[in-house]
């Protein structure tokens, strides 16, 4: 399985769930594009459910996620970063808002609540316990046969844990 | 045997499931089967050799987002359909960078349809119009391989967002009248494709002259481009014409070189020499910098924004027919920032990996890899540069050398 592949398989998994999967791809560029920390980042998917944004990293391996790449952070110090910046917050409900008002859901940029995400092939069992107290959620994605993957939430951020994700 | 179309993505399996489920290929080719495989990301994984040899070749410039091969259990796997997609207008010149996405395609007679907004001129941060040169291009490359590439527009609401799918919300509306079209197309060439016919037989197609006449009508908005319209062409060339062999000789006596003796006659009785240059701005740079600037680009950004350049500047201005050697005018590199070492450390990496080093079968890992190698040699896992460069030039002027093909 390849990155694009985990990707396809959490956003079916999502649309299946009636989310609207905004964007999804390892390699789509520049679509909900952030800055944080004069760094750009594109996440690989963003999906909306009832006002819920889920903009996700994902990786095969899950400690993949927590080694730092070129630009000085990883994928989940990205999505801490997202958290705490509200310029980046804005700029993507902004442009989820005018994406789903394409499609005829239309809801204000301020009523989306963005739920920072990492997503991973495996069970993250040697990293779990770097998510504890953080605002991230992390999703490990198996595949089945037949599909769909089972999708298992490893960690739900504090604040998030009584609302109704997946 | 039941037939079976594979589509193959580049990192993109959104869009090849949006065109599988848009497609409807099994109204076209009844009982077909349709799965999805992605690309080896690099050409020096193994699973690059396995890839079905028509594939390759059309992969050689550039990975399309979606390539779609046909197994009819007959006939070898072959391409019959590419899709490229992007959200974004290329602005200013940048068009030139996404002009070789589709050319293999058009090099291996396989027709293709490119997606985009033409206009986004209101988005806040990438607000651009798309360059009419773009469409004149691909109208040269449809013209001269006989092979129909269509330019769907993706519609926005106001230029400034993107009209999407109700089923695949990152996906153009399919039912954009342009994506119609485009997928219209697609059904008319896996149909012509699966029936035997020669692609060129769609040239003559009412459906396909009709969208090439869209093509074409905003070809020629502007008018035809001019070398004085690109500052890369303009700064060797400021009399707005390719330059000739008197002048080429003297432009590389400013470099201090001098034409080699024994080039082709096919470069010296063409007397007309189209010199593209990078890094056209050289203002308040040292050549130390300019070379660091280039290496980086080649070596950390797969040679972008310079890759598909000379390519893009062959059809515009000096290709004739299909291969590079039907041209009257000489394209020419102009690489004076690097030396020939800089380059030749890419194909000695290429040397050094090659299979065809070993005599002993023992030391050969993946025998299709072989096979490839014997067949055709290393240039498929070539560095991208070197080998769009190499495939697109006459002669590369480094700033201690001259090589020409």
């Amino acid at each position: 399985m390849q990155e694009d592949d985990l990707v396809s398989l959490l956003a079916a998994h999502l649309r299946a769930k009636e989310y609207n999967v905004l964007a999804a791809g390892a390699n789509q560029s520049a679509a909900f594009r952030f800055s944080v920390a004069d760094r750009r980042k594109a996440p690989d998917l963003v999906a909306e459910r009832k006002g819920i944004l889920i903009v996700a990293e994902g990786k095969i391996r899950s400690k993949s996620l927590f080694l730092k790449g070129p630009r000085g952070f990883s994928d989940y110090e990205c999505m801490e970063l997202l958290d705490a910046c509200e310029t980046a917050r804005r700029s993507i409900t902004a442009e989820a808002s005018s994406r789903l008002a394409t499609i005829g859901h239309l809801c204000c940029a301020e009523s989306l609540r963005i739920l920072p995400t990492v997503f991973a092939a495996d069970h993250f069992h040697a990293v779990a316990s770097n998510f504890v107290g953080g605002p991230v959620l992390g999703l490990a994605v198996t595949e089945r046969d037949p599909l769909p993957a089972e999708i298992d939430m490893v960690y739900t951020p504090a604040h998030w844990a009584n609302a109704s994700i997946l | 045997m039941a037939v079976q179309f594979i589509f193959y993505h580049h990192k993109n399996r959104s869009l090849a499931e949006y065109v599988a489920h848009h497609a409807n290929l099994s109204g076209v080719v009844p009982g077909a089967t349709e799965v999805i495989c992605s690309l080896p990301q690099q050409a020096v994984e193994s699973g690059w050799a396995e890839l079905p040899t028509a594939l390759r070749r059309l992969l050689f410039f550039a990975r399309p987002d979606v390539v779609i091969c046909m197994d009819d259990g007959v006939r070898p796997i072959r391409p019959v359909f590419a899709f490229e997609i992007t959200e974004h207008v290329p602005a200013r010149d940048h068009w030139l960078q996404r002009f070789v996405n589709l050319v293999g395609c058009a090099q291996e007679r396989v027709p293709g349809a490119y997606i985009m907004p033409f206009d986004m001129s209101n988005h806040a941060s990438f607000a651009s119009k798309i360059d009419a040169s773009f469409f004149f291009a691909y109208d040269r490359v449809t013209e001269i391989h006989q092979t129909p590439i269509f330019i769907a527009e993706w519609e926005t609401s106001g230029q400034k967002t993107l009209k999407l799918d109700k089923v695949f919300p990152n996906q153009p509306d399919s039912n954009l009248d342009d994506l119609q079209r485009a997928f219209a197309f697609l059904r008319k060439a896996v149909a012509s494709a699966h029936h035997g016919r020669p692609v060129s037989s769609l040239m003559r197609e009412r459906q396909i002259i009709e969208l090439r006449d869209r093509i074409r009508s905003r070809a020629y908005e502007a008018g035809v481009p001019q070398i004085k319209h690109f500052r890369r062409l303009a700064v060797a060339m400021p009399q707005n014409r390719p330059l000739t062999l008197a002048e080429f000789t003297g432009w590389l006596a400013t470099h201090g070189l001098h034409l080699p003796g024994n080039l082709p006659d096919r470069i010296e009785r063409r007397d007309r020499f189209l010199i593209f240059t990078p890094q056209a701005d050289k203002r308040g740079k040292s050549p130390a910098t300019l070379r660091e600037a280039l290496m980086a680009r080649i070596d950390k950004r797969g040679g972008d924004p310079y890759l598909g350049q000379p390519l893009a500047f062959d059809y515009l201005f000096c290709r004739l027919g299909e291969t590079p050697y039907e041209r009257d005018v000489n394209v020419v590199a102009n690489l004076t920032d690097l030396r020939f070492e800089d380059l030749a450390k890419f194909h000695r990496k290429v040397w050094e990996k090659s299979p065809l080093q070993h005599t002993d079968i023992k030391n050969i890992k993946h025998i299709p890899t072989y096979t490839m190698y014997l067949k055709e040699g290393g240039v498929e896992v070539m560095k991208n540069f070197l080998r769009v460069y190499a495939f697109s030039s006459d002669i590369i002027v480094f700033s201690d050398a001259i090589i020409y093909f």
